[in-house]
């Protein structure tokens, strides 16, 4: 198993910035270019959804990204804020945005992308766990 | 956004060229740069080539369905160009790709170039 925690102070660049980082520590491990482009992405709607409603644009606020990697099995992200209560919303799988809906398409990018995901708030903290199945052909041969 | 490179095509024609990620950080500068060209009378036809966009989040989607939204708005037509894998990866997995006007290659602009109306 490998593990690596990421943690970023809440800022506008902190998505790109964490999701790049986690996407370099990735690439060790995997070499499917397509599931690391999606994953990237994955990891920067959840913390922009973390910048924008949990910490609400406050430049104080700690984003913490837990990456457990089972080779040949899974992949785990747990991203921890402790901002305003976030809730799962009340569709599970969220339903497709309207196409001229100039908003709302984060949670939907990562239902579609995530084999799992889950929305959970226990003492001041949200947490998403987010789950990707992982196939050897995935993989860097060797690891 | 790193860059936004305008080229004027003829009188009625702008193409825009949208170089490096289009997500949260840049959304809002990205709007304000393209607002005057969605607003001009003289532009009919904005052509927003993606062939040097990077990355694409959710707020960039957004910001691709505003400027076709508010072209709609006036009658004026919106095309995505010479999309990069990339864009095609993102908009695919919110089904778009069948939403927005794309034009797949430089034949397909020239054609666009051509037809009446657009000079």
């Amino acid at each position: 198993m490998i593990q690596k925690t990421f943690r970023c102070q809440t800022s506008p660049r902190a998505p790109r910035k964490l999701a790049k980082a986690i996407r370099r520590f990735l690439s060790r491990y995997l070499v499917d270019q397509d599931m690391l482009y999606e994953l990237e992405l994955a990891l920067t709607e959840a913390c922009s959804n973390i910048v924008l409603y949990a910490y609400k644009h406050d430049t104080e606020g700690e984003i913490r990204i837990q990456v457990t990697l089972e080779p040949g099995s899974c992949l785990v992200i747990e991203i921890t804020d402790w901002g305003c209560p976030f809730h799962s919303p009340p569709e599970s799988p969220p339903v497709q945005p309207d196409p001229r809906s100039e908003s709302g398409r984060g949670i939907y990018l990562i239902s579609q992308i995530m084999d799992a995901y889950r929305f959970s708030h226990s003492q001041q903290m949200n947490t998403l766990r987010m789950e990707k199945k992982l196939r050897s052909e995935h993989e860097v041969p060797g690891n | 956004m790193k860059c936004l490179e305008i080229e004027k095509k003829g009188e009625e024609v702008c193409i825009l060229h949208y170089i490096g990620e289009l997500t949260l950080e840049c959304v809002q500068e990205a709007k304000e740069e393209t607002e005057s060209y969605v607003r001009s009378d003289a532009v009919h036809t904005l052509v927003i080539d993606l062939s040097r966009t990077v990355f694409l989040d959710s707020s960039g989607i957004g910001f691709l369905v505003h400027i076709h939204n508010r072209m709609q708005s006036q009658d004026k037509k919106l095309y995505l160009y010479n999309l990069s894998h990339q864009v095609k990866k993102t908009l695919g997995l919110v089904k778009l790709l069948d939403f927005f006007y794309i034009l797949e290659s430089e034949e397909e602009l020239e054609q666009l170039m051509d037809e009446p109306g657009t000079q």
